[in-house]
């Protein structure tokens, strides 16, 4: 508990870090969308191919990034299975009692992992390579013209950064609690679901009295340091849109294009 | 009957690039009914030595053993949380009950008390931390004042009736008046079931004026133990570690520079009183 | 203006006139009829037991509570009117107790900046009074890093900084040494003494410990809500001060001074430090 890392920052120099948090955020989401709209097996090679060769450039080790994907095999291997056989259509390929299995379903079950694969491999390396704070000041940037409508873009940005501040104080203050209660003989361990929830209050209660506590000395804290809210505030850190962003968004516009129109084009 | 630590190891994250060793080799004996203080810098591995004491942390190498037995043992896990009491830091932020006594008998009723005992063994313990059951056992634990937050704190631990009372920095953040009321509290709670106490504390003052013996950490290592007099005498040793020398002691040293013979180790304002006093004939007053 | 008399006079930073305070339930008063003056260039201790009024007290020298009756004053503007607020804030900074629950943001140099931000500095100016600040605290080393894995005395030295950035006058620390170890402790009071001495920084401290106040110019007493002892650390903590009265103790070597002088040995009633001990004790003893 000593050393939380939060989100999942990997330090080190590379062309991929040093890009605008904007750009970053803007271009992941136009990844997004590229990958629900590919629908071809050798399209999502071109893809992927397109995905590795940013973590090649970001510097940060393949080994992080299939690291991060770890945690999801279980969801994959359910989406895989739900697909394959909930999805009928084409050919039926095999059959035994209720279950078929179908061409169509084959294929998106394959999609689906893929996709799925693809989607958290772009977000990840997003947070790989973004500090947390960079990318809370680039979706406040980016949210900033909603501000007309009334959108609190500066205070839903300040309720990040406090969030990312406080989770580690938490997270170890739990640890505390916790074991504070295991001292007074609390068993957190056996018993059926309903017992093992309602063990859980002694530390669901101290923990959520001292988060209040909390909340309450900083917003004191903010105040006597002049803070009433976005107005007349400056930055510290200047996030600008460099010449490296113009060419990243050059070269991700003329990859996404590409992908899309041959996908279009060629027939198979 | 005694708590023992042989080479007791513990490396946060081994093997991971943050490794980093807590405590180092350490061999104690604490007896049965001792009162002992623990001190040592921020970051020497006090903390981690004690939650390996009632088996809340398991040890990367060595061995803890409770009255002989061994905490590697699940099974003896468990019997160490009824035997070794540990309060921790600001242990009022473990309050959770909606009423006082309710609070104090969470302790005793995981022990397997009934209710009706657990409340008995809740009153006995608001007792013994100076609170009144017939104003308090009624409250909310969250309406107190920080003093007395404290001591229900407190009390939940003694009312699983511990052999041995362990405290982290149990006066933390206490105003005097508060800092003095919980010493005094662990004095007569020793005084009057026996149990062992072991303090962790800041204060070499506190130390020397209510310990018998004591412990002294320094970058994950025990680098003295003993009696208090025995560890005290070196006050030069424990300047070396950090740690804050009590200004009796430097009054000491510094009459001796000034060619002053003073012939026992003076660490305590008391002790200082007592050698001038003799010195000069003591001058009735 | 012009009157020679006045200007002879040390100028007060802060004025506080027949404060009065109640909390929500209005019974009884946590502050009563309490007149202060906080002068530039001092160092004041105000002391008391949890309970006594102190933080209370220091809560109202930058406008986080206002007076229910009497008045509180920062050079001339009156804490009640609004459009002062921003200004008292910026003129005088607190540390609070808990280290944690002060630091805002996910990287020291970026809280450093917190206020500034808040002030509408621009960047640049931020920059330097960030890099400045985290010297003075001798915390620059530590600019990149994360607060949660500093100790208690670093992210205490990170709040001052994150205060001194906004260029006060004043300086309170309420109680912000009571979470913190010995050495923790030291390194706050050595940073608020320097910068007194060399920037001539005004330094209100809130504490429960005597022996920081020993350092003061000037110690207050506080006792349910009122002010009952005001002056020198030395006459504060004189022999017969019953200052224990008010539920406080000693200092060590006040405490050994008492005790000699009731075995009828010499000493000067006043005698604080440890040197002071010495100084009276050296003769008696080599005599023997």
């Amino acid at each position: 508990m000593k050393d939380i890392t939060l989100g999942q920052y990997y330090n080190v120099d590379s062309i991929i870090h040093a890009l605008d948090p904007r750009t970053k955020l803007v271009l992941t989401f136009a990844y997004l969308i590229l990958v629900f709209l590919v629908s071809k097996l050798w399209a999502f090679g071109l893809v992927a191919l397109f995905a590795i060769s940013i973590i090649y450039l970001s510097k940060v080790p393949f080994k992080m990034v299939l690291k991060a994907l770890k945690p999801m095999r279980f969801l994959l291997v359910l989406m895989f299975l739900l697909n394959l056989f909930a999805a009928k259509s084409g050919e039926v390929l095999l059959k035994w009692w209720i279950f078929e299995i179908t061409a169509g379903g084959i294929r998106q079950a394959v999609f689906i992992v893929i996709r799925l694969l693809l989607l958290v491999a772009g977000t990840t390396l997003m947070t790989f390579t973004t500090t947390p704070i960079s990318l809370t000041d680039g979706l406040e940037k980016l949210l900033a013209p909603l501000k007309k409508i009334g959108f609190p873009s500066h205070e839903l940005a300040m309720m990040m950064t406090i969030a990312l501040r406080f989770i580690p104080t938490l997270l170890e203050e739990a640890d505390k609690i916790m074991k504070a209660q295991l001292s007074r003989g609390a068993d957190l361990e056996s018993g059926n679901i309903i017992k093992r929830a309602k063990s859980m209050i002694p530390i669901l209660v101290p923990l959520f009295v001292s988060a209040f506590r909390r909340a309450d000395e900083l917003a004191m804290a903010m105040e006597s340091r002049c803070y009433h809210g976005g107005e007349g505030r400056t930055k510290m850190r200047v996030i600008a849109f460099k010449k490296r962003d113009a060419i990243a968004f050059l070269i991700f516009a003329s990859a996404f294009a590409l992908i899309l129109v041959l996908q279009k084009l060629v027939v198979f | 009957m005694s708590i023992v630590a042989e080479k007791l190891t513990h490396i946060y994250l081994e093997g991971s690039p943050n490794e980093s060793v807590a405590i180092d080799s350490i061999d104690l004996k604490i007896e049965a009914g001792e009162f002992w203080g623990i001190i040592g810098h921020t970051g020497s591995g006090k903390s981690t030595l004690v939650q390996h004491l009632n088996a809340l942390m398991q040890p990367t190498s060595g061995r803890i053993c409770v009255d002989g037995d061994d905490l590697k043992d699940k099974k003896n896990r468990r019997e160490a949380r009824k035997k070794v009491g540990l309060v921790f830091q600001y242990p009022e932020y473990q309050l959770f009950e909606e009423t006082v006594l309710k609070d104090i008998a969470y302790g005793p009723m995981n022990m397997g008390e009934s209710t009706e005992k657990a409340y008995e063994i809740a009153r006995e313990a608001m007792v013994s931390v100076g609170l009144s059951p017939d104003e308090i056992e009624g409250r909310s634990p969250f309406e107190l004042s920080g003093g007395q937050k404290r001591r229900v704190a407190i009390a939940g631990i003694i009312a699983i009736r511990p052999r041995y009372l362990v405290l982290d920095e149990p006066m933390a953040g206490l105003d005097p008046r508060g800092r003095k009321d919980i010493l005094n509290l662990l004095k007569t709670l020793r005084e009057k079931t026996g149990c062992a106490v072991i303090m962790i504390s800041h204060s070499m003052d506190d130390i020397a004026q209510f310990a018998d013996h004591v412990a002294v950490l320094n970058e994950g290592k025990l680098y003295k133990a003993g009696s208090v007099a025995e560890v005290f005498s070196d006050m030069e040793a424990l300047r070396r570690t950090g740690l804050d020398i009590p200004q009796a002691a430097i009054l000491a040293e510094r009459l001796k520079k000034q060619g002053i013979e003073i012939d026992r180790s003076i660490y305590t304002v008391e002790q200082m009183l007592d050698f001038i006093t003799e010195k000069t004939g003591g001058v009735s007053g | 203006m012009g009157d020679l008399l006045y200007n002879k006079q040390v100028m007060a930073r802060i004025e506080i006139k027949n404060l009065t305070y109640f909390y929500a339930d209005g019974e009884t008063p946590v502050l009563d009829d309490v007149s202060l003056n906080v002068n530039e260039g001092e160092i004041l201790a105000i002391v008391g037991h949890n309970g006594s009024g102190k933080s209370t007290l220091a809560k109202h020298m930058n406008a986080l509570l206002l007076p229910y009756s009497g008045t509180v004053k920062i050079d001339g503007m009156d804490t009640l009117n609004e459009e002062n607020t921003l200004s008292i804030r910026q003129k005088v900074g607190m540390v609070f107790q808990n280290p944690d629950n002060q630091i805002v943001t996910t990287v020291v140099e970026e809280d450093v900046g917190f206020g500034p931000e808040n002030l509408g500095i621009p960047t640049d100016e931020i920059l330097s009074r960030v890099s400045s600040s985290l010297e003075a605290v001798r915390m620059s080393e530590f600019a990149k890093n994360a607060p949660h894995m500093l100790s208690g005395g670093q992210k205490q030295r990170v709040a001052i900084a994150g205060i001194l950035a906004m260029m006060p006058e004043v300086l309170i620390l309420d109680e912000a040494t009571a979470m913190l170890d010995p050495k923790g402790r030291q390194d706050v009071l050595n940073i608020a003494k320097k910068l007194n001495t060399e920037s001539n920084m005004t330094v209100v401290m809130i504490t429960q410990y005597m022996e920081e106040a020993v350092i003061a110019d000037r110690v207050i007493v506080m006792h349910e809500g009122k002010i009952v002892k005001t002056g020198t650390p030395k006459t504060v903590f004189a022999y017969d001060s019953d200052i224990e009265k008010y539920s406080l103790e000693l200092p060590h070597m006040a405490r050994l001074r008492d005790g000699l002088i009731e075995k009828g040995i010499e000493i000067p009633h006043d005698a604080l430090l440890i040197e002071e001990l010495e100084k009276a004790l050296c003769p008696l003893l080599q005599k023997n």
